[in-house]
């Protein structure tokens, strides 16, 4: 008999609609938990001899979010923020009850620490960007050298500040100006600019990896972080082929990491080496695929029947 | 050896090439540019190789004219260099598509009775519909079918209408029934006093045109210009695969026959007793679909050939099923556009579809 399938999303999601529609095509059931509109029930058992949960014996693609497990009168409730860090570790055993058929993860896109990433992909043998995280200026300036480039961006988080009437959300990289260093800052992560030949952009989903070049020194708006798109004359984006020894790398480091799915960011350096930048565990893969014309909907489609099918 | 870079197609910028001349065709940015055969050849033979080397094979007498090609190749960055060309593949040329329908003309005559097309419209999950309308009284139905897919939460996400011009067609009425249906891709309005355009209010909806084109039944379908082209991967890789026109179209024309397209003839039955999926299922009712524009003749030689939308309904010469769509008055192997209409030649397949005059 076929397992259940369920599919966390987010409501607007276009990419489960289009894997959605394979799965259609293919006449399988599922699920749709979308997490900003329905709410789960759930249960976990935990006895001497086992724990079950409510997914243990379901196939769950993780696509975006997580399940939203309170009641729809407790979400305007005061008490959200206490009621919402409660449901994190019962949302973590949801997940690790089933780590075989749980694709996807929202505790790592919770907890995607740059430090540990990092440190990880320098574990398997990535080259990383020299990296310092530190509050004061006198550990920065004895990091860095003279007459060369230097950037910032989170560690954990996009940055976001709420006014009263507007609000300020950033997730981009920036270039570090010294002369607007002042002496005590709050925990910052620093690395060096590394030239770009190209940027490499890969999505993986369990033993599928797909990647994509993206040409982003060819334009000004762009060379520090292709995110400040040109839509006039967007950056050439075409399938990449990443050569084994490197695919050997990323494998071993999101297995390191226990990651079964997410968004690389590599730099191919104008030397020809590929440097490690971050994971992004729940990314976007609709202009990857749409711009390499890779079909990664009916692929993920195919490998969740595949699994409701024959595991 | 592997100093010196080695010349590289943006995987997206595919040379097609003609009987007289090629273009590339710039899936990602949409647009194409006309190049000579001979660089055409040059970048299909020779992609991968360092300048050096494609000189050499030429015998080293055009390389200016080798250079003049790189210089405008890299100004319209349909190429770059790398010592690695064996990292950049090409892009696959498939095309798929959840959907056994993914298209629909409908031709809203006198007994349209639209509930139960769009049912079954809906059954077969057909996401985008296109419906004509040959008289004036339009607007009703208009706002009766999108209620309807409104109420029923349909599948049926694109709607198209095209109208005759008249009162309830002005810019105010149908800017008000695009603002209340997110469904409604555009208004193109026929027998217009002029031509005009107008954009959508915001992102994801319609648009609408007002065109002086007169169109008064299905013949007016099939007319194939330079404005019709349509440059992005979709098209282009359907278009290897498979007709553009007809493939996963299902129609009903004015009297309620199922057709591939209302300017056709054969019926695979009326809606009256007839179900959509009946129709579909016929045996003959797909064998469009996998004529593609590299086995019609004159097209197999055209460099438009897998940017263009052809038509199977109105051909040159109306036996053979892969000859060239008679509105087409591009002529590949003199690189000119002419009327169509006024071509001699056509003339006997323009009597024999009764075309004259329209």
């Amino acid at each position: 008999m076929n397992k259940n399938l369920i599919i966390i999303s987010e409501r607007n999601d276009k990419s489960t609609n289009n894997v959605l529609e394979w799965l259609d095509y293919y006449d399988i059931d599922f699920e749709r938990k979308n997490v900003d509109s329905d709410r789960s029930d759930f249960c976990i058992r935990i006895s001497t001899q086992e724990t079950t949960t409510s997914v243990s014996d379901c196939i769950v693609w993780n696509r975006r979010g997580y399940m939203s497990l309170l009641p729809t009168h407790l979400k305007k409730s005061e008490w959200i923020g206490y009621l919402k860090k409660e449901q994190f570790p019962v949302l973590a055993t949801l997940e690790k009850s089933n780590p075989k058929n749980y694709i996807g993860s929202y505790v790592h896109e919770l907890e995607n620490n740059k430090l540990n990433n990092l440190q990880a992909a320098a574990k398997v043998g990535l080259e990383i960007p020299k990296t310092i995280v530190t509050n004061n200026k006198q550990d920065l300036l004895n990091f860095v050298e003279v007459n060369k480039k230097y950037i910032t961006k989170s560690l954990v988080y996009s940055p976001f500040l709420e006014k009263k009437d507007c609000y300020y959300k950033g997730n981009g990289t920036i270039v570090v100006d010294f002369e607007k260093v002042s002496e005590y800052f709050a925990p910052s992560l620093i690395q060096e600019y590394i030239d770009k030949e190209i940027e490499i952009r890969i999505f993986f989903i369990l033993d599928n990896f797909y990647a994509m070049a993206i040409f982003s020194q060819n334009d000004l708006k762009t060379q520090i972080d292709f995110r400040n798109y040109n839509d006039v004359s967007p950056n050439r984006c075409v399938p990449f082929e990443l050569e084994a020894t490197t695919l050997a790398k990323i494998k071993e480091f999101v297995s390191l990491i226990g990651c079964n799915s997410g968004s690389i960011d590599l730099i191919l350096t104008p030397e020809n080496k590929f440097v490690f930048l971050e994971i992004n565990p729940m990314g976007q893969y609709h202009w990857l695929s749409e711009s390499c014309n890779y079909y990664v909907d009916k692929h993920i489609a195919e490998l969740l029947i595949e699994k409701v099918v024959y595991e | 050896m592997s100093s010196i870079k080695k010349i590289k197609l943006f995987a997206n910028c595919i040379p097609v090439k003609g009987a007289e001349r090629s273009l590339i065709c710039d899936l990602q940015r949409n647009r194409f540019d006309f190049i000579p055969n001979d660089l055409c050849e040059i970048l299909i033979l020779h992609e991968g190789k360092s300048t050096t080397e494609i000189k050499y094979i030429y015998k080293n007498l055009y390389d200016e004219i080798i250079d003049e090609y790189i210089d405008f190749l890299l100004e319209k960055e349909y190429v770059f260099f790398t010592h690695h060309p064996n990292w950049f593949p090409k892009m696959g040329l498939q095309w798929q598509d959840p959907f056994r329908i993914n298209n629909a003309i409908i031709d809203v005559g006198e007994n349209f009775e639209f509930e139960k097309i769009l049912f079954e419209l809906d059954s077969l999950k057909c996401k985008a519909v296109e419906f004509r309308f040959y008289d004036q009284k339009a607007i009703k139905i208009v706002n009766d079918i999108l209620n309807y897919l409104q109420l029923k939460k349909s599948i049926i996400s694109s709607v198209g209408f095209v109208l005759h011009y008249s009162e309830e067609t002005t810019e105010h009425i149908l800017n008000a029934i695009i603002s209340n249906n997110s469904r409604v891709a555009y208004f193109v309005i026929t027998n217009s006093p002029k031509n005009n355009f107008i954009k959508s209010l915001s992102n994801n909806v319609g648009y609408i045109i007002y065109t002086k084109d007169v169109v008064n039944d299905a013949t007016h379908c099939g007319l194939i210009t330079n404005m019709s082209l349509v440059i992005n991967t979709k098209l282009f890789t359907e278009s290897q695969h498979h007709n553009t026109c007809l493939n996963r179209k299902i129609s009903i024309d004015k009297n309620g026959n199922i057709k591939n397209c209302p300017s056709m003839t054969e019926s695979f039955g009326n809606i009256k007793d007839t179900t959509l999926e009946e129709a579909l299922n016929h045996p003959n009712f797909k064998k469009y679909w996998h004529i593609t524009k590299d086995q019609i003749e004159v097209c197999k030689d055209c460099e438009f050939r897998h940017i263009c939308t052809d038509c199977r309904a109105y051909t040159e010469n109306p036996e053979d099923q892969y000859s060239k769509p008679l509105k087409c008055g591009y002529d590949p192997y003199t690189n000119e556009w002419e009327e169509w209409s006024t071509n001699p030649l056509k003339q006997e397949a323009i009597e024999y579809y009764r075309l004259q005059g329209k």
